[in-house]
């Protein structure tokens, strides 16, 4: 049983660093800030056409000289 | 920056991975031949108001196009037809005095160089180009300020590409070789040599403790691109094509963002103490082995040395916190100023830095000079290759005892160096065996080293050196010497190049 599971342990595929890319972490870690970066893009749109409203009605309100 | 030789012997090819073309050491001057497949694109860089700042800032090498009979006669003497025949295009760059590499820089100097990486990819984005690569080795010092050399690493980037390419890149060669130089005191030297591309993640994850893997800089360095790029697991790499944004406005934020997020995880390394103390830290102001009107009569005896000859180029030899160093660059000269220890070195490069003193600070141990390393062993080339008969001056102030005693070297062997290193003189000063110091130092090592005092030194010296002067340190055992070769060149009067 022993000789068994040494055998297994053996012929287990051991992880390997050889073939793995090594930016491949650091690429998915990329993508995922990509894509919250992304969001706050359109995220930050949102205050723009807030402040540019409130612009227009600040404009609107402001009393002309005589 | 590589170095292979080739056609001539006046004639060094440097760089040797660049696909766009080839660079070239020609009678000091550095000439890069590009391939046609990337002239439009270094046109367009040299027409790039980004790129012209950095320039105008010397940040960036100044280049210029070669044109008429200058263009003719280096295209004939270079004979680089493998690189587009008639239509390469032939670009001078400017030559940085002394190249060193990272492995020889002081943490802080890498930080420097991170920041003007990270500043030149954000000027340019909003002009369509990019970089391709971000590595220290685009990076040089002219004295103590980075210059980002590589122009080729700059491209035209697509408009609609989010991805920042050489972010992996920009995290394995800078941000994590700082992160365990601070953290884990790791000499940058001990991270370069052995790893010219970095530090993954899976090589810093097992020195990181359970609780530093979840907190910052730690947790985006190391452990999500570790957990995220385990090796067995699936990976399915999605073409580029298809991560393209559809607005190149959107594109260009995000890119923004990349770069801030960056220099935000380059600050919060960079605040982990760059000012830590070593044996060497408060040599110059607690441990001076002699009291002030002996250190101010070797002050004096270099200072008038210095005002007299008006050396051009110095080399500092242990140059501790630099105060040398920094008198020889007040009075005009351009140093190299070299010392074991990286904390002394980093302070003396914040000094110049903030003084704008022509002084670049190396880590390097004269003892074991920086080996050349890379391709062929000669990517990147070694200390004493660069430095050998670059300098009017050497100074050897204060170390030749530990040459002698703690390195065990014998005097022969170290005057011969000197000699090599110098184009004409050097400033040493010896430390008799009587001095307490020095006692401690044998007595520690055994009996059997070769005790040197003036009547050997001066012996052995006159194989190499007659001596113009000699001025014993009253009430020490300490005695300065001023040594010029036999046959020595006369000063540079124009700035040497390697």
């Amino acid at each position: 049983m022993l000789y068994l599971i040494l055998s297994v342990m053996v012929f287990l595929p051991k992880a390997s660093f050889g073939y793995i890319d090594p930016g491949t972490g650091h690429l998915l870690w990329q993508a995922l800030l990509s894509a919250f970066f992304g969001a706050t893009f359109f995220i930050k749109k949102i205050p723009g056409f807030f402040n540019k409203t409130k612009n227009t009605a600040a404009a609107t309100t402001t009393p002309t000289e005589p | 920056m590589d170095q292979e030789r080739s056609l001539n012997n006046s004639t060094v090819r440097i760089s040797l991975r660049d696909p766009a073309g080839a660079l070239f050491l020609k009678d000091a001057r550095l000439i890069r031949v590009v391939k046609p497949s990337g002239i439009a694109n270094l046109r367009r860089v040299l027409e790039s108001p980004g790129c012209n700042f950095f320039i105008r800032n010397h940040s960036l090498a100044k280049t210029t196009l070669l044109e008429g009979e200058d263009l003719t006669s280096v295209k004939a003497s270079l004979k680089a037809d493998e690189f587009g025949g008639e239509e390469a295009l032939y670009v001078e760059h400017e030559v940085l005095p002394f190249p060193s590499f990272p492995h020889e820089w002081a943490p802080e100097m890498l930080a420097a160089a991170a920041s003007l990486t990270l500043d030149i990819a954000e000027r340019i984005l909003p002009e369509g180009l990019g970089l391709k690569d971000a590595t220290p080795f685009n990076v040089l010092f002219r004295g103590p300020e980075p210059v980002f050399v590589d122009l080729l690493s700059i491209e035209q980037r697509n408009l609609r590409d989010a991805t920042w390419l050489p972010y992996a890149q920009f995290v394995r060669t800078f941000l994590s070789p700082l992160l365990v130089n601070r953290y884990f005191r790791i000499p940058l030297a001990d991270v370069f040599l052995a790893h010219r591309d970095g530090l993954r993640p899976h090589e810093i994850y097992p020195l990181v403790s359970f609780f530093q893997r979840f907190r910052q800089p730690f947790f985006s360095i190391v452990s999500i691109p570790m957990w995220l790029g385990r090796p067995g697991k699936k990976l399915q790499i999605v073409p580029r094509e298809k991560q393209l944004v559809h607005q190149p406005e959107k594109a260009r934020f995000i890119m923004g963002a990349l770069i801030g997020y960056l220099r935000t995880l380059l600050k919060k390394i960079c605040l982990k103490s760059m000012n830590r103390s070593s044996n060497w830290t408060k040599y110059m102001s607690d441990s001076l082995p002699y009291n002030k009107e002996e250190f101010e009569a070797k002050n004096d005896g270099v200072a008038s040395y210095l005002k007299k000859h008006l050396p051009r180029t110095v080399l500092d030899i242990g140059c501790n916190t630099g105060h040398f160093s920094e008198l020889a660059a007040e009075g005009g000269a351009e140093v190299v100023a070299i010392d074991l220890d990286a904390e002394v070195v980093g302070r003396l490069w914040k000094r110049a830095h903030n003084r704008k003193l022509s002084i670049l600070p190396l880590v390097v141990n004269l003892a074991r000079p920086t080996p050349a390393v890379g391709w062929k062993n000669r990517e990147s080339a070694s200390f004493l290759d660069r430095a050998r008969g670059k300098f009017d001056t050497v100074m050897a102030l204060a170390v030749l005892h530990h040459m002698l005693y703690d390195e065990r070297i014998p005097l022969d062997e170290i005057l011969h160096l000197f000699a090599t290193l110098t184009r004409s003189d050097v400033i040493v000063e010896l430390v008799g065996p009587a001095d307490q110091n020095v006692q401690n130092m044998i007595v520690s090592r055994g009996s059997d080293v070769e005790r040197v005092d003036q009547s050997i030194f001066e012996l052995k010296a006159a194989r190499h050196f007659e001596i113009l002067e000699k001025q014993v340190i009253a009430g020490t055992e300490r005695t300065l010497y001023t040594l010029r070769k036999w046959n020595a060149e006369k000063f540079s009067q124009a700035h040497s190049t390697c």
